[in-house]
């Protein structure tokens, strides 16, 4: 970036600060402005032309501390870019991707990018057909994603969607794509803990830290998440799959609302922007699968967006609902029932997810649901106190050790070949009387033999790999299970 | 009122000028000969300006009128077009005149200068009218040819 005497003898143009509000500046003069273009003040702050009024420009500015008025102001001819690159890979650096204090020895990338970038029309699009992994055996096989997909993860406060997230995250950055994590108004301990989680999983050269704290001003806030999306459009350019974490966008919709009522704009529903809608869907279009000389290429979105009271009907929930492809629902009475994660798969909706699955998946997943339905209904059904059948008391105890199969615990990553797996032996498991514990038990050394034992390890993805349906997979399995010294027993 | 802005020259006098018609108007009931003790504040020259506007039938008006007039006046002198201009020294009067006589016939003959002392220029000036911002100073010349022939 040059100076701003650089500035001002290149475009030759001098605006003077009339009026500071927060984060909202108006400047006159600068006659030959245009939007989103990037300005300079004398004090050596920066920020961006947000909109040209009759006489004066708003300024939305990114740097910290106050502007005084009387301050001079200097066009830059060029819109807001970011430094992108490989080399930020590993670091935690603030909205505009300037490396944070820890990380400056590193070196800074060279390439610059706009953060304003218009979404890649239909023809460089493809559907989505690619699964993407969470390692969250009940995502992965009731509500599965896709690359390119972009999902929406909602629910109440303190419900487990970041633990969800974590995972994802860890998934992901171990099967070499590049994730990027976006906190918007986090806490800088949070931020410091998920470093920390990040180093200790070793997977901290495939992931990208974003952040944009409360403490800063609302203009970083503001541009944090079309900062990470063009990160990974660069990354997409490089060929590379790209998952990008926003968390969270209810935030980023308040920060939205801060500076449109302090630049006076007409407010909408709840006093949100009245473009709030379009500000999202332009922001998360940018995302998807594309063609790639080498193939495709997919930026996957996590948008989350927070609930009160588990009501899902809230103005930008609603529209972040229509924005993505779907939703996965974090249920707070689910939470406090003690189900980890507590995702609610009867709410929760994946739209193209599904075509990313294999046959054998889909099925188990089909299966899966239409049981998890039976066992919702009798478990209401009993709160009747009517007296049960047989019939109806085993479905409630194999709902209940399917259940365990969807427990899991925080950081604990299962690959979708051992999730179908599992899935498979409790399917087959006759004896209703090992309780829940019992059954815990049990699946932990199935998971404990899988990831030490290469040999079974082999056999059980072979398994999986070679069943094309769900018959034919509790067939072969059925066949191995003696080979493979398999106890459905405890 | 028309002359008024015209015979302003600078951002200051304007200040000046703007002052004593706010004072006018708060003691508008009160205006016989203290208009001319008001005036008096002001620099002989600009006391001779303001005195031949608002003098002749401005003393017969009402007080509602008077005030009136005198807003008027002020509401032409906030539509004065300012050119400010940077410089190396503070301009003798002589100077000022061909400089306002001179941006007077650029711009119109409601501009106004806001002349600002900047030491560091050491010669030329810069011009910064309407957003436009114009660097016609030695200081720039030198930096020019310095980092042309050791950059």
């Amino acid at each position: 970036m040059k100076t701003f005497d650089e500035y001002l003898k290149l475009t030759e143009e001098v605006g003077i600060v009339e009026q500071a509000i927060g984060s909202i500046v108006y400047a006159s003069g600068l006659p030959k402005a245009t939007l989103r273009e990037q300005v300079l003040f004398e004090t050596g702050q920066y920020g961006e032309v947000s909109a040209l009024l009759d006489t004066m420009i708003e300024i939305l500015v990114f740097s910290s501390g106050d502007v005084e008025v009387g301050t001079k102001v200097a066009r830059t001819g060029e819109e807001v870019m970011v430094p992108v690159g490989p080399e930020l890979l590993g670091m935690t650096v603030n909205a505009l991707l300037v490396p944070l204090d820890g990380n400056k020895e590193k070196t800074t990338p060279l390439q610059y990018k706009s953060v304003d970038q218009p979404a890649p029309g239909i023809v460089g699009r493809r559907g989505i057909k690619r699964p993407l992994a969470t390692g969250v055996t009940l995502v992965d096989m009731l509500i599965p994603l896709g690359k390119g997909q972009r999902e929406l993860v909602i629910g109440d406060r303190k419900t487990g969607k970041t633990s969800f997230l974590v995972q994802t995250l860890l998934t992901q950055a171990s099967s070499g794509g590049i994730c990027i994590w976006t906190a918007i108004s986090k806490k800088r301990s949070e931020i410091k803990e998920m470093e920390e989680l990040i180093k200790a999983k070793g997977v901290v050269d495939k992931v990208i830290i974003i952040t944009a704290s409360p403490q800063e001003t609302s203009g970083m806030r503001f541009i944090a998440p079309y900062s990470a999306i063009t990160l990974a459009e660069y990354f997409r350019d490089q060929g590379i799959d790209t998952l990008v974490i926003l968390d969270d966008l209810s935030y980023h919709a308040k920060v939205c609302r801060e500076i449109a009522l302090l630049s006076k704009r007409f407010p909408g529903r709840d006093s949100y922007p009245v473009d709030i809608f379009n500000l999202h869907a332009k922001m998360l279009e940018r995302a998807g699968n594309f063609i790639h000389d080498h193939g495709e290429v997919s930026i996957t979105v996590l948008v989350v967006a927070e609930t009160s009271g588990g009501d899902l009907g809230g103005y930008v929930q609603t529209n972040l609902m229509s924005v993505t492809d779907g939703h996965i629902y974090f249920d707070n009475d689910l939470f406090t029932r003690g189900r980890r994660p507590a995702i609610n798969p009867f709410l929760s909706v994946t739209r193209v997810g599904r075509q990313a699955q294999t046959p054998l998946q889909r099925q188990i997943s089909q299966e899966f649901i239409l049981f998890l339905s039976l066992y919702e209904k009798m478990q209401n059904f009993i709160h009747f106190g009517a007296e049960v059948t047989p019939e109806v008391k085993q479905i409630l105890a194999k709902g209940d050790k399917m259940q365990s199969l969807m427990d899991q615990k925080q950081h604990v990553i299962l690959p979708e070949s051992l999730q179908a797996f599992l899935f498979g032996v409790l399917w087959l498991q006759e004896d209703t009387q090992m309780s829940i514990v019992e059954n815990k038990i049990y699946l932990a050394k199935l998971i404990d033999r899988y990831t030490k034992d290469s040999g079974f390890k082999t056999s059980i993805d072979s398994l999986v790999t070679k069943s094309n349906s769900l018959s034919e997979f509790i067939n072969n399995l059925q066949g191995e299970m003696e080979i493979l010294n398999i106890d459905t027993n405890l | 009122m028309e002359n008024l802005g015209s015979l302003i020259q600078t951002q200051t006098q304007r200040v000046l000028v703007i002052d004593v018609i706010d004072a006018l108007v708060d003691n508008i009931y009160q205006l016989k000969d203290d208009a001319q003790q008001i005036l008096s504040t002001l620099p002989p020259a600009l006391a001779t300006i303001l005195g031949s506007v608002i003098n002749g039938d401005f003393v017969s008006l009402s007080p509602e009128d008077k005030e009136k007039f005198l807003l008027d006046i002020k509401k032409d002198l906030d539509k004065c077009q300012v050119v400010n201009v940077t410089m190396a020294f503070r301009p003798n009067n002589t100077f000022l005149d061909q400089l306002v006589s001179w941006v007077k016939k650029e711009v119109g003959q409601a501009a106004i200068v806001d002349i600002s002392v900047d030491g560091s220029l050491v010669g030329g000036a810069v011009i910064n009218f309407k957003g436009y911002y114009h660097d016609m100073t030695l200081k720039r010349e030198l930096d020019e040819y310095f980092s042309s022939k050791f950059l």
